[in-house]
């Protein structure tokens, strides 16, 4: 019996004699001093680097690194300037034999990773999840990073309609209080279709091709008209050099960023559309376009504003250098690009990275560099970032690899050969940089060994996760900006991927749930209660028996709405369908399962979204629409698109 | 005169405080740990606890009852510790029961990995014998709270420790 054996358990924990006599002690001693909370800078007192992976002797002291060196931004450059950088860089383009060895292992590679469409939220006001009121109902909105910024999506509403990209087709349903009638279907012709935005009786539809001589992709903002519901009809499109990047709707301003690679070996100065971004076909004006000083690929971030109720193309930019993560508030976009930085001693190489960031000025008429800053390490994502009271706060983690070679051989034979063995360690750290960019205040070597999973700021708090067998949440005091805080670091098996505050106190986390050894063993919902941050405590958490959710990679797969109580994601366990999972929260009892039910359709189904308007709740996916009560999530019926 | 006699509460029951802890430090050492999974954080509450029964103005009637204030204490005084994250960033500890004991557990493992909340009512529920009625009195809440949070923490045990009798 259970009984039994918990108690026959409880016979192993015992007060150690040593310990007894000396609280015994204190009992008959004047009365103990009560213990003073302390906060500190906790670099400190932080256990020294581990180094993993092959350990190697070493007679030579490992250099150590100074700030990292500052790029700086050089506006309206020339049609020359560029040529001139571009053939050097073009020509460096075969990578050295270290470098092939630093990057074989790996280095810095998940910076790339996690920088693609992927955008999460960065805190600014605490977004719930509903924002307006069409015809004076509750409705939801795409789980959005900053107020009055929308991020495009695969799924749209306005309060009535849902607007939904399927298969290659725009499909418009009139949800018709909970009777979803379906109004129209057009197809997008064959790009490849990304997500939407929608404004008023306006449209804009995002895609990919590819084009011309050499198949170079191009991203396209294509606008409807949605006057006639039945009948939306393509009013103009605006196409730009590169691949899809991110994108930004302010004030029905639509703001398109991709990435424009230079793939081509031989450029000539009199040709500029070979070697600059185009936006319709025209190169890029040359006033419109900055360079990284020391840039190392040939890279351009092309940003173009496309007034979404005249579909016109209002204003562009473009950096040479590159972009890997992108943040954007009302006023400012900040884009950071990853460099290594190596520095070699003899036969050792020591190499970290490091993180330019990039603060542009956008308005629908000019988009202006602003400053420019460097920070250790990369960021995860772009909830890493975020702007508070003209300060950026940034999350990363950077990793420190050593690259010893040794030389076999006499140096004449082919078969001399140049081993290297590696070892590496990482730590992660945060910074707080003022409106120029220059960091005023920081709190490094946390978590040593371990990688940022999720990182959450809420105005003077910041929480983030690191992992490698335990996961410590760590909450950080940003009330000073010179000078950030540790409060709390709780420490629980599994890690979150994914934070979203859930109203007065609570800190929601969509995660992984993993053995004290970290092996992971499915996914898992996790409320912390934050109301203490110095003593931050795990609340409530619940396995969910699945392997696989969106949501741990794309915030928009999940909706998180404190005030509606509502909690919905879909999951699956291989091999099986995919399932809807609605959950709420109650503070006395912990999470509280509302509705789980298999979805109609393919079972490996991804990419689903959640909808509410007024009583409904609607699970769109691409093959359909299911509604169910938000009162109580009983299924009400299933609309075939 | 007898350690201990001085500063005794003289509303204990005729007990001295020394004799109160030998007869109640143990069952207030394991409430403690079982919610704060260290004996460090285990043995702090412990001390206060005691320095609070110490201090306080009870009148106790029973032995019964001074252990039932000394378990309110217990869970009151654990959810306030502010030393804890500390101790385990700057020292590293891991869960050190296991390590310490060099012993196995049948099922206090899994019992632990439960949140707290659950954790407390399954021990006053399976270690105490407390009822429901008497968990939601120490606890400050209401008797169906307790009762769900039970049904939970049973739910989650019985699929962790597959085929485990749970009685009643």
């Amino acid at each position: 019996m259970f009984k039994d054996k918990y108690k026959r358990d409880n016979e192993n924990i015992n007060l150690n004699d040593a310990s007894k006599e000396a609280i015994k002690q204190k009992l008959f001693e004047a009365p103990a001093k009560r213990r003073i909370p302390f906060k500190g800078i906790i670099a400190s007192a932080v256990a020294a680097c581990l180094v993993i992976g092959t350990v190697f002797a070493v007679n030579q002291t490992i250099p150590t690194f100074t700030a990292a060196p500052e790029k700086t931004v050089v506006a309206s450059v020339t049609y020359d300037d560029i040529y001139d950088s571009m053939k050097g860089i073009i020509k460096k383009r075969q990578p050295g034999l270290l470098d092939s060895l630093v990057e074989l292992f790996g280095f810095g590679g998940m910076a790339k990773d996690f920088a693609q469409e992927n955008e999460m939220i960065t805190e600014d006001a605490i977004i719930e999840g509903s924002a307006g009121t069409a015809n004076g109902t509750d409705s939801s909105t795409t789980n959005n990073q900053v107020a009055g910024v929308d991020e495009a999506d695969i799924v749209k509403n306005d309060g009535r309609y849902i607007y939904s990209i399927s298969q290659g087709r725009l499909i418009i349903t009139d949800t018709n209080s909970g009777s979803p009638v379906k109004v129209s279907e057009t197809s997008l012709g064959g790009n490849n279709v990304i997500n939407m935005y929608v404004n008023g009786n306006r449209l804009a539809i995002i895609s990919t091709f590819y084009e011309g001589y050499g198949s170079e992709e191009k991203t396209c903002v294509a606008v409807y008209s949605i006057d006639n519901k039945a009948a939306p009809f393509l009013m103009a499109k605006v196409t730009q050099s590169g691949s899809y990047h991110n994108s930004r709707m302010i004030d029905g301003t639509v703001y398109l960023l991709s990435n424009y690679y230079v793939y081509k070996d031989i450029i000539h100065r009199d040709k500029p559309e070979e070697y600059v971004p185009c936006i319709n076909s025209r190169p890029i004006e040359a006033e419109c376009i900055s360079m990284i000083k020391g840039f190392e690929q040939p890279t351009y971030l092309v940003i173009s504003a496309v007034d979404i109720l005249t579909a016109q193309s209002t204003e562009k930019s473009a950096v040479l250098g590159g972009a890997e993560n992108v943040y954007c508030t009302s006023e400012n976009l900040y884009y950071t690009f990853t460099s290594y930085n190596s520095v070699k001693k003899g036969n050792i190489q020591t190499t970290e990275n490091s993180t330019t960031i990039v603060k542009l000025a956008l308005s629908k008429d000019e988009i202006k560099n602003v400053a420019t800053g460097t920070v250790k390490g990369y960021p995860l994502n772009q909830f890493s970032m975020d702007e508070y009271e003209g300060n950026l706060r940034i999350v990363t983690t950077s990793d420190e690899t050593v690259v010893e070679e040794t030389y076999y051989g006499n140096g004449f034979a082919a078969s001399d050969s140049i081993v290297g063995s590696v070892s590496s360690s990482s730590s992660n750290s945060l910074y707080v940089l003022d409106s120029e960019l220059k960091v005023i205040g920081k709190l490094e070597n946390l978590a040593k060994d371990e990688r940022v999973y999720s990182v959450r700021f809420d105005k003077n708090v910041g929480y983030f996760v690191t992992f490698r067998q335990v996961d410590p949440l760590f909450t950080v005091d940003l009330t000073d900006p010179e000078n950030p805080t540790l409060m709390s670091a709780l420490k629980i098996p599994g890690f979150s991927e994914y934070m979203h505050p859930y109203g007065d106190g609570l800190l929601f986390g969509f995660g992984k749930e993993a053995t004290e050894s970290g092996s992971v063993i499915g996914l898992k919902l996790s409320m912390f209660d934050v109301s203490d941050p110095y003593n931050v405590t795990e609340a409530d958490f619940e396995p969910i028996n699945s392997d696989y959710s969106d949501a741990s990679y794309d915030h928009k797969a999940i909706m998180v709405d404190a005030k509606k109580d509502i909690i919905a994601f879909t999951a699956y366990r291989y091999g099986n369908k995919a399932e809807l999972y609605i959950y709420g929260y109650d503070k006395e009892i912990g999470f509280e399962l509302k509705n789980r039910s298999v979805i109609e359709g393919e079972s490996y189904l991804t990419n689903c979204r959640f909808v509410y308007i007024g009583d409904y709740f609607y699970l769109v996916s691409s093959f359909g629409i299911t509604t169910f009560s938000m009162t109580d999530f009983s299924e009400l019926g299933y609309l075939v698109f | 005169m007898k350690e201990g006699e001085l500063l005794h509460n003289n509303n204990l029951c005729g007990m001295s405080i020394d004799e109160v802890f030998e007869r109640y430090h143990t069952a207030v050492y394991r409430l403690a740990f079982a919610r704060t999974k260290n004996r460090f954080d285990a043995e702090d509450v412990l001390q206060t606890v005691f320095l609070k029964l110490m201090k306080t103005d009870t009148c106790f009637t029973e032995p019964e009852h001074i252990k039932a204030w000394l378990i309110k204490v217990a869970v009151n005084t654990s959810k306030n510790l502010l030393t804890s994250a500390w101790n385990r960033l700057t020292e590293g500890i891991k869960d050190d029961y296991a390590m310490d004991e060099h012993k196995t557990f049948e099922v206090y493992n899994e019992v632990l990995r439960l949140p707290e909340k659950y954790r407390t009512v399954v021990h006053l529920y399976y270690y105490e014998g407390y009822s429901c009625a008497e968990i939601a009195a120490i606890l400050e809440t209401n008797d169906s709270t307790v009762k769900t949070r039970l049904k939970r923490a049973r739910e989650r045990l019985e699929t962790a420790l597959k085929g485990e009798d749970f009685g009643v």
